[in-house]
């Protein structure tokens, strides 16, 4: 978050070109396709965002408590007298930075405070637009994102990502106007973290055919579990086309046994560009039935001896021969691996904090272990 | 005159203090004196519009980061993590704000860290009008301006 600066001056730069106007970009999610098509996601999305309330409320309960001694006051102050106003007292780019820390909805939030906090949220250089927090449990309120020019470093989570008929939102948006609304975007964070089977099944999901070249970007995350596995290969390749200066990629996806024949992950092996990636993969659920159809041996490509693969992380491995053979794949192709994580269960960052947990994946207790090489 | 790999700090209150270099190179402003002038390193580093009281609460916060980041046996990451805490919950408002501004100035990018989210997580779950009266902010809108606000972003109230 703290980027490097010139030796002299201080950490927080006045960024006059970050001062924000009222925008007349907004974000219109109010749309009645999506409307249909999120009912059932929007059920579970309230289930969980209530779950998600009440812990926040513990929380903010705990602070309250925390503070609710010295801290932050002396005794004057409590009283009202002669207290110094913050606002007053910090330089901008503090504040600015203060703001940046808070989830976007309660740095919104801070625009009512007084003038001068009016558009500090909108300047702020660090925007996670994590759609839990930004809109609670109705996502389908008319959103109004700032012109902050400047933002170096953005995260777009759920649903905000999801539905392409949105207006400005969706991955349309996303690869088409985000790389020339944020020209210094240095670090991308995109997720979309259900898994949703009949989203896969109607493939509804379309890629802009031109990407937008993202002339500064460096590091990219890219939670797609929703999207079929070949599409998520095809669509950060043509991401990576487009950002000449990526050198770090973290992805997540589900993996099958199509994922290693698939002529893409070749090419996104071997793209000499990437010195750090990552890659976190969630294994399809395998019911007795499927597990039995799954062929004994799996035909991989001999795609690629890989220096640049320097982490993998296995969720949903149930030890199937299957599952085993995807792990030991990585172990001999990769050599650059410093660290591979096994995860039993299958579960997913969802936003805000939470994780989504797989109910079907919780290991059967009559399960025979199979043996790992 | 300090000893070597010592430096005398003064604060603008004229009080000094005589620190190790490693402890006070953790402000990089003071680095690149240090760096760029030998003469610094020899003679009395003044620090402009920071009294001695928090300067001291500097010394205190660099000395205990600098000797974990030379040993981590002694000084461990979950020690480190407890003296932070404990730094910042014994602050009140207004050293608080003094040390933001300290450790912006003498570019002390950990300290500045630390206070920065000390003051998120008081904003964090609170009611507008907590937040203006914990950190006395004075309400300067007008009621229009303030439904105008309101109307603007709908989702974040």
């Amino acid at each position: 978050m703290m980027k490097k600066h010139k030796k002299g001056e201080p950490l927080f730069r006045n960024l006059s070109g970050a001062r924000a106007r009222p925008s007349s970009r907004g974000v219109r999610k109010r749309h009645k396709k999506g409307k249909q098509l999120t009912r059932n996601i929007l059920e579970r999305h309230t289930r969980l965002s209530s779950r998600g309330i009440c812990k926040r409320h513990k929380k903010a309960e705990q602070q309250k408590n925390l503070m609710g001694g010295r801290v932050g006051f002396s005794p004057g102050e409590r009283d009202g007298i002669a207290a110094k106003d913050l606002t007053s007292v910090l330089p901008d780019e503090i504040l600015r930075y203060i703001v940046s820390l808070l989830p976007l909805r309660e740095a919104a939030r801070t625009s009512i405070l007084a003038r001068k906090w009016k558009y500090l949220w909108r300047s702020s250089l660090n925007l996670n637009f994590d759609v839990m927090n930004m809109t609670g449990e109705d996502y389908h309120e008319e959103l109004e994102i700032c012109g902050a020019t400047n933002l170096a470093s953005l995260e777009c989570r759920g649903a905000v990502l999801r539905y392409e008929n949105y207006r400005k939102y969706g991955l349309t948006y996303a690869f088409g106007q985000l790389p020339i609304d944020f020209p210094q975007l240095d670090k991308l964070t995109l997720c979309l973290t259900y898994i949703d089977p009949c989203l896969q099944i109607k493939k509804c999901w379309r890629f802009p055919k031109h990407i937008q070249t993202f002339t500064k970007l460096r590091d990219t995350v890219l939670r797609m579990a929703d999207i079929g596995p070949e599409s998520v290969l095809k669509m950060t390749l043509a991401l990576l086309k487009a950002s000449p200066l990526v050198h770090s990629l973290e992805l997540h996806g589900i993996c099958t046994k199509n994922t290693f024949i698939c002529p893409s992950v070749v090419e996104l092996f071997s793209n000499p560009l990437l010195t750090t990636y990552i890659y976190v993969l969630y294994l399809p659920h395998l019911t007795d039935d499927t597990a039995s159809k799954q062929p004994n041996k799996l035909s991989f490509r001999k795609l690629f001896q890989t220096n640049s693969l320097k982490k993998v992380k296995i969720f949903n491995l149930q030890s199937a021969p299957i599952e085993v053979q995807i792990a030991t794949y990585f172990l001999r192709n990769a050599t650059g691996l410093e660290n591979m994580t096994i995860i039993r269960q299958g579960q997913l960052y969802e936003a805000d904090g939470k994780w989504w947990e797989d109910p079907q994946s919780i290991p059967k207790i009559t399960r025979k272990q199979g043996s790992k090489e | 005159m300090a000893s070597k790999g010592n430096l005398t700090l003064k604060s603008c209150n004229g009080k000094e203090f005589i620190v190790e270099e490693k402890v006070a190179v953790m402000s990089t402003t003071i680095k690149n004196m240090v760096d760029v002038d030998d003469s610094f390193a020899q003679g009395v580093i003044p620090i402009i519009g920071v009294d001695g009281k928090i300067l001291a609460k500097l010394i205190e916060y660099c000395k205990e980061h600098a000797e974990a980041d030379e040993d981590e046996e002694v000084k461990s990451e979950e020690y480190l993590k407890k003296f932070d805490e404990k730094f910042v919950d014994e602050l009140n408002l207004n050293d608080l704000y003094d040390l933001l501004k300290a450790s912006n100035y003498l570019e002390i990018t950990k300290l500045l860290n630390l206070l920065c989210q000390k003051v998120a997580s008081m904003i964090k779950g609170k009611k507008p009008e907590e937040i203006r009266r914990i950190f006395n902010i004075k309400n300067d809108f007008t009621p229009e301006e303030e439904e105008e606000i309101n109307r603007q972003n709908p989702w974040a109230f």
